[in-house]
């Protein structure tokens, strides 16, 4: 469970977050839609105690997350497992050398477990036999696949996915929808999706949020959501699907 | 390593508060910068056996990838040393102490001098643009997301890549700038190779190695520290890793320039 409360956040005087307030509950999927440069990111880089908030704050399971000075946050962090929206894959390392990183660096697992285990992921994005390719060499959508894997090789109690499905083709992207909604079905893991796509958050959502101005303005069942009539949150859903209006 | 966000830069139209802010801006940094050499220095003992496979690549990246560009340097500046130094010395006859003054400057002053400013233009900037570039990319939020001390998994083989690269470049400097001279002094001064180098060892002392061998090793934490802490806190996309790159050069050899003195100024 997460709680942001009355978070307010501003960079160089330009305020990002103002007074953004969201409840993600145990084993639920929750979609975070909204415009380009609202706060998206940064309100997950908040949950993660990735950046400090100016006021608010910020709880996961009861305990407040603070990573500065002074504070222990090192064992919530393990809850998470996270999909950065450019990948995030470390340059250097092959795609199978980055998700058996947090396998070799917490686990006392052997190397021939981690080999199955690291094939095992890649095969749930779609990627067999990728191990030895290099971050450099694979497409955008192969990065976000290959961030996916190493985000779930430790199977996480909580998921966060930063547009899982941006730069992905339509097939893919369902099959990237499905990946998600059978990880949160079988192993019951929360997962937090921020994503312009309304398909795969009407598909995979249990409760869509929007935000605008750094704040929540639409909150509810993807039905509910449907249904809003906010006419920011109309304009957002017109665009995707309505295309005369 | 604790999460440090970017500073604000100073907004104020008075110059003094400005200044005050700058100054109290770069103790900071270099408050920041000291804690994380604790840091990787501590990680060095903690995670020795896990850090190896990348130490090692890494020492290969600053020592072997860098011998061209230093041998080439050492070979010439020994050559211009004994020159010098040598059309001197013929004024008063005493061509035959070429090879003292030039094994002394090197080994004293000049190798890990010139070293230490060879890695800090390429190692360096290099290593300030990468540990840039991860932080833009988010890589560096991945570390941390994933309980990897960016620290331990970043500096601290580069820490000790160079902590054994730099004193082993330096005393390859020293011998290759040495035998510059040598064909210098033969060729140029008429001084037979034999009384060059015996020359050059006798009055070489035990001090004089040390005491390179500890700038060289000085030289070293200094270049990898400063680098890696202006990598680190890159902001800015792409022309934030430029500015980094730009600043860890810059005060690399500042800081090599005004320690190198000290250090002297100690011993001597
Ligand atoms: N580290 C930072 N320093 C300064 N400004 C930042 C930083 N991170 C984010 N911002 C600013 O915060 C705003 C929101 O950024 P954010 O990345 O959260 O947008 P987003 O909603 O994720 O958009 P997108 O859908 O395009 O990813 C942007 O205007 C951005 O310029
Ligand atoms: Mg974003």
């Amino acid at each position: 469970m997460i709680i942001l409360d009355n978070i307010y956040k501003a960079f160089n005087g330009q305020r990002v977050l103002d007074g953004l307030s969201l409840r993600v509950n145990k084993g639920e999927t929750l979609a975070i839609v909204g415009p380009s440069g609202t706060g998206k990111s940064v309100t997950l880089k908040h949950m993660l105690g990735l950046l400090v908030p100016d006021s608010g704050e910020v709880l996961v399971e009861g305990e407040k997350m603070i990573c500065t000075t002074g504070g222990q946050c090192a064992h919530l962090r393990d809850k998470f497992g996270v999909l950065f929206q450019s990948g995030a894959l470390i340059n250097w390392l092959s795609v199978g050398d980055n998700i058996s990183l947090p396998l070799i660096e917490k686990t006392k697992m052997k190397d021939d477990q981690i080999a199955a285990r690291v094939s095992e992921v890649l095969s749930m994005v779609e990627m067999d036999g990728a191990e030895f390719k290099m971050p450099a060499e694979i497409s955008g959508g192969m990065k976000k696949r290959a961030g996916l894997a190493r985000a779930i090789v430790l199977e996480p109690s909580i998921l966060l996915y930063d547009e899982p499905t941006s730069g992905l083709d339509p097939v893919l992207s369902r099959k990237i929808d499905r990946l998600i909604k059978n990880l949160s079905d079988t192993l019951g893991v929360t997962s937090v999706v921020v994503t312009h796509d309304l398909v795969s958050a009407f598909s995979i959502a249990d409760r869509i949020v929007m935000l605008h101005g750094g704040k929540v303005i639409e909150e509810g069942t993807p039905e509910e959501f449907r249904q809003s009539k906010n006419p920011t949150v109309v304009e957002f859903i017109d665009a995707q699907f309505n295309y005369d209006k | 390593m604790k999460i440090y966000e970017p500073e604000l830069p100073p907004s104020s139209k008075y110059p003094l508060i400005l200044l005050g802010h700058r100054v109290l801006l770069s103790m900071r940094g270099a408050g920041r910068a000291l804690l994380i050499w604790g840091e990787a220095l501590l990680y060095a003992f903690l995670h020795f056996r896990r850090r190896r496979r990348e130490t090692g690549r890494q020492m290969m990246i600053a020592g072997v990838k860098s011998i061209g560009v230093v041998s080439i340097v050492a070979f010439f500046t020994g050559m211009i040393l004994c020159l010098q130094t040598g059309l001197l010395l013929l004024d008063y006859g005493q061509e035959v102490n070429v090879g003292t003054v030039v094994m002394t400057t090197l080994c004293r002053e000049m190798a890990p001098f010139m070293t230490a400013l060879i890695i800090a233009a390429s190692v360096g900037s290099s290593m300030a643009a990468e540990l840039g570039t991860m932080a833009v990319s988010e890589e560096i939020s991945a570390l941390h997301v994933m309980s990897i001390n960016p620290v331990s998994y970043l500096v601290t083989p580069r820490l000790l890549a160079l902590l054994f690269m730099v004193p082993a470049l330096t005393v390859y400097a020293n011998s290759l700038g040495v035998l510059g001279g040598m064909v210098v002094a033969k060729t140029q001064l008429d001084v037979e190779y034999s009384a060059y180098y015996k020359n050059a060892l006798s009055n070489l002392e035990h001090k004089d190695m040390y005491v390179g061998l500890l700038k060289a090793v000085v030289f070293g934490q200094i270049i990898t520290i400063i680098s890696c802490y202006q990598g680190i806190i890159t902001t800015n996309g792409a022309i934030g890793v430029g500015r980094a790159a730009r600043r860890s050069v810059v005060a690399c050899f500042l800081f090599v320039l005004v320690i190198g003195y000290f250090i002297t100024r100690v011993f001597y």
